[in-house]
């Protein structure tokens, strides 16, 4: 297996072919910086234009979908202290929240003055999905492109519950902290037809219906709440929007007291069972599940290949593991 | 329009899924009226670079309000979509 000589990909990326440089195609399909910093500005007067016409209208103007990583940190102190919104921070508890996460997300929500709450699944129900989800992929395999099947179940569940808490507390506006790479640009701000938003729901919960049967219900919008248009809330993931770079994040939201919990990797500074889940992923899919997400970070140019390079090997605590699989049952 | 143009906007958009919803598996079939979001091979970010598949093979501006499953649940739908917009072009 070889990497692409310009970004991370490797060549068994599905998908990706390499040219006789050792570039990837990704790489050779790029828009180009320039072409991408014109999408970015286009889609951030988009953003602000949303921002400016949703603003106290409501109880709350935003939910943001807050995991206590350093992401969406740094996402909710962009939208509290440069749009003055008034924000629910939501964070979905997936039972492998590190202790010093909590501490982490109390000091934040404190320091920027938001409202916050908790949404913690029963683990029994978490631990079937988890322990499907480490077995094989449980969604379309284009999702592991993306990310490992455990990380897709969190991910549904958490985006699925924060629009079910948004649409009962008529909240406009929910908000995720995605890297630049995670998403396209295009998806920055969306307006989802909620019957479009039904349809993709069957991408997600029956999966997840089929493991934990109807357990999972709870987390899911009924389908009622699909039939009102008016007052549907919108998605923004602001990050792809403004300059972003790790290291200075890091630093920033050190000043919010927030703090890098032990036993966990850059890629996932908020659970301890993301180690798990990408070695699981490698073992049967030979490539990293943050692979696509970095080679576009270093494509972008928000982090150099090097940079990229150093978040790729799963860096893993023995100690965290075996925690996490003894409370797996594994 | 290029894949599109030879291989005709149906089969191509068959292509694309098959070869990134399905990972181009040899067994891998789609016909035209199976519903891609009730059956689970789309999911939300997946619209949307499906979205800008069809936007940068067919030349076509796509509005939001127009990914609807009316428009975008098959290749049947998606192919009259694509072929009004090109009409109204």
């Amino acid at each position: 297996m070889k990497l692409c000589k310009t970004c991370v990909l490797p060549s068994n990326f599905p998908h990706v072919v390499f040219d006789n440089e050792g570039v990837c195609s990704a790489c050779r399909q790029f828009v180009g910086k320039k072409r991408l910093a014109r999408i970015k500005a286009e889609y951030k007067r988009k953003f602000e234009r949303v921002i400016k016409d949703t603003r106290s209208r409501h109880s709350y103007d935003l939910l943001m979908c807050y995991s206590g990583g350093k992401d969406s940190t740094y996402a909710l102190s962009l939208l509290k202290r440069k749009y003055g919104l008034k924000i629910l921070a939501f964070t979905f508890d997936n039972g492998f929240v590190p202790d010093r996460t909590y501490i982490n997300i109390r000091n934040v929500v404190e320091k920027l003055g938001v409202d916050h709450i908790f949404f913690k699944p029963r683990f029994e129900v978490l631990k079937k999905i988890f322990n499907a989800a480490l077995k094989r992929n449980l969604y379309s395999a284009k999702t592991l492109d993306r990310a490992s099947p455990v990380c897709t179940s969190c991910m549904g569940m958490v985006k699925y519950s924060a629009l079910k808490t948004a649409i009962e507390k008529d909240i406009p506006l929910i908000a995720f902290g995605w890297s630049p790479g995670q998403a396209p640009v295009t998806s920055s701000v969306l307006k989802i037809d909620p019957k479009m938003m039904k349809s993709m729901q069957a991408a997600i919960k029956p999966p997840l219906s089929k493991v934990a049967g109807k357990e999972i219900d709870g987390y899911f919008p009924p389908d009622s709440y699909y039939r009102k248009s008016a007052n549907f809330p919108m998605f923004v993931h602001p990050l792809e929007l403004f300059p972003y770079n790790e290291k200075k994040i890091l630093a920033f939201i050190k000043g919010l007291g927030w703090k890098m919990p032990s036993g966990i990797d850059l890629n996932a500074t908020n659970c301890l069972l993301n180690s798990l889940a990408d070695e699981a992923h490698i073992a049967k899919y030979k490539f990293h599940p943050y692979a696509g997400e970095i080679a576009a970070l270093v494509r972008e140019g928000y982090m150099t290949r090097r940079e990229g390079l150093a978040h790729l090997p799963v860096k893993k605590s023995a100690k965290v593991l075996s925690a996490v699989k003894k409370k797996l049952g594994i | 329009m290029n894949d599109a143009k030879k291989l005709g906007i149906k089969d191509e958009l068959k292509k694309f899924i098959i070869n990134n919803y399905l990972l181009g598996a040899k067994n891998a079939k789609i016909s035209d009226d199976d519903s891609f979001l009730e059956e689970g091979i789309i999911d939300s970010i997946g619209v949307i670079e499906l979205t800008n598949h069809i936007q940068r093979t067919c030349g076509i501006k796509i509005h939001v309000a127009e990914i609807v499953p009316q428009n975008f649940d098959t290749l049947n739908n998606l192919e009259k979509y694509i072929n009004r917009k090109l009409h109204s072009k």
